[in-house]
């Protein structure tokens, strides 16, 4: 964790470094970029720009819509592995399997 | 392995080549275990599972030299391997340092692991395979919210639902208690003669247990509670001051809840604790379905699974404490699932073969 003193940081001899911090961050120019990079993301709000935020995300469209963003897969990603997993088979009375699907298909869901 | 290999391994068809699956899929998406169920044209289940664990290790000279030697599964991203199923928690002792990452937490997507549950997506790609047609139906399991704590599955259900979405699937969720009900049909008694899928089913998990009270394969009410098997470790360990490690181990492989040897303290304190765990459930249960006695008109069984219910005697204290309780229905019986540890995936791909039978029609 980087240590400061007088807005200089202070390395591990006892040195310091001089930080140069922008005052004049523009706010807009970086809620912009994010919007842009967060294109997906339905109805963000923009900072200093009164805009309301219209979307809470707690409704299943918004709900869906983060979900979508979230399963996007970053990055490259390798396996050794095409498969996984180890199997076991089970049997049934196939007659009573058949009279549950028979039932089944009556009922909406 | 060529591909034509690699797709008859997984049932895919494609051309002119038999199914090797009926259409129609069930995902249990488990805290411990994901474990997806197809039926073969001849009536078999074939059931594939995969523990549901990470561990993460750098990329370095060591960890490329130990993958290479060995047959651990794993996946790259960027500089960081992650072991992944059994071979994590294998590493993990081997290692003796770090711990494995668990991507779900009591019965849903861990919120604060966003990272892991990407993996996840990876792993639960590589067990359920792509459709044996298209846009076949996949049921996957999904908890009831718990009556006893404030957590809401909308998110887990939303972000599950997409992700199988994209694979191919048509995809829907079902309650994990009735997939229990559609595995194991329990029958009600009635003057009427008996009812199918009519009673009560609990999965018993090691987060929480799931519970529905079902006629004729409607859902009537569902719901959940937590403190399950893993909190009954916990508080054996307390009470006993044995690691939980131990307490599992003595749990899984000495105990039998038909005669416990009362001289060992962590039986005899498990014995407790399942008794108290039993009550506390059995008293949800009262109080969520006491409405519903009028829709229930007769005698009605209770059907289990799940792996906090593996325990030998754990249906016939059920039974008992239904028995000596003020319970609003009468209980004939409490039967345990043939196969409890596939009952919820083989309930959910039932209800998918259903789905895909409506479509046919």
């Amino acid at each position: 964790m980087p240590v400061y003193r007088d807005g200089k940081r202070q390395t591990e001899n006892g040195t310091t470094q001089q930080v140069n911090v922008s005052q004049n961050v523009n706010v807009d120019a970086i809620a912009e970029a994010v919007v842009k990079a967060m294109g997906n993301m339905p109805n963000m709000a923009r900072a200093n720009t009164g805009d309301e935020l219209v979307d809470n995300f707690n409704n299943e469209n918004s709900m869906s819509k983060l979900a979508d963003a979230m399963v996007i897969q970053r990055g490259e990603k390798a396996s050794n592995f095409d498969d996984l997993g180890g199997t076991k088979e089970t049997k049934k009375d196939q007659k009573d399997v058949d009279k549950t699907i028979d039932l089944l298909k009556g009922l909406n869901d | 392995m060529s591909d034509e290999k690699k797709e008859e391994q997984k049932g895919i068809v494609e051309g002119k080549k038999a199914p090797e699956f009926k259409p129609g899929a069930g995902a249990d998406i488990g805290t411990s275990n994901i474990v997806l169920a197809r039926q073969k044209p001849d009536g078999t289940f074939v059931n594939r599972f995969h523990r549901d664990m990470l561990y993460p290790l750098d990329v370095s000279d060591e960890s490329n030299d130990l993958l290479e030697r060995s047959d651990y599964l794993f996946v790259k991203v960027n500089d960081k391997y992650y072991i992944v199923g059994e071979d994590a928690l294998k590493l993990v002792n081997a290692i003796g340092n770090g711990e494995v990452v668990r991507p779900m937490k009591d019965g849903i997507l861990n919120p604060s692991l966003k990272e892991s549950s990407e993996l996840l997506f990876y792993v639960i790609k590589a067990v359920v395979g792509e459709p044996v047609v298209e846009n076949e139906p996949l049921r996957f399991s999904c908890p009831a919210n718990p009556v006893d704590r404030d957590l809401d599955n909308l998110f887990h259900k939303m972000i599950l639902e997409n992700f199988f979405k994209r694979l191919g699937y048509d995809v829907k969720p079902v309650n994990e208690a009735m997939a229990i009900c559609y595995d194991c049909n329990p029958v009600m008694k009635s003057d009427e003669g008996d009812i199918p899928i009519s009673g009560i089913s609990c999965s018993a998990g090691g987060g929480m247990w799931n519970l529905a009270l079902s006629f004729k394969g409607l859902s009537l009410v569902e719901f959940s509670c937590t403190k399950s098997g893993d909190h009954l470790d916990e508080q054996v360990s307390k009470v006993t001051g044995m690691p939980k490690s131990k307490v599992i181990k003595i749990k899984e492989k000495q105990l039998d809840l038909n005669n416990v040897d009362m001289s060992d303290r962590v039986q005899a304190a498990l014995s407790i604790y399942y008794d108290e765990m039993l009550e506390r459930m059995v008293h949800h249960i009262s109080n969520e379905f006491k409405d519903k006695s009028s829709e229930m008109d007769g005698e009605i069984e209770v059907v289990v699974a799940g792996g906090t219910s593996m325990a030998p005697g754990f249906c016939k204290r059920l039974e008992e404490v239904f028995k000596t309780s003020d319970f609003p229905f009468k209980v004939y019986g409490v039967r345990h699932s043939e196969t409890p540890f596939y009952s919820v995936a083989q309930g959910a791909c039932i209800r998918a073969q259903a789905d895909y039978a409506k479509t046919q029609e």
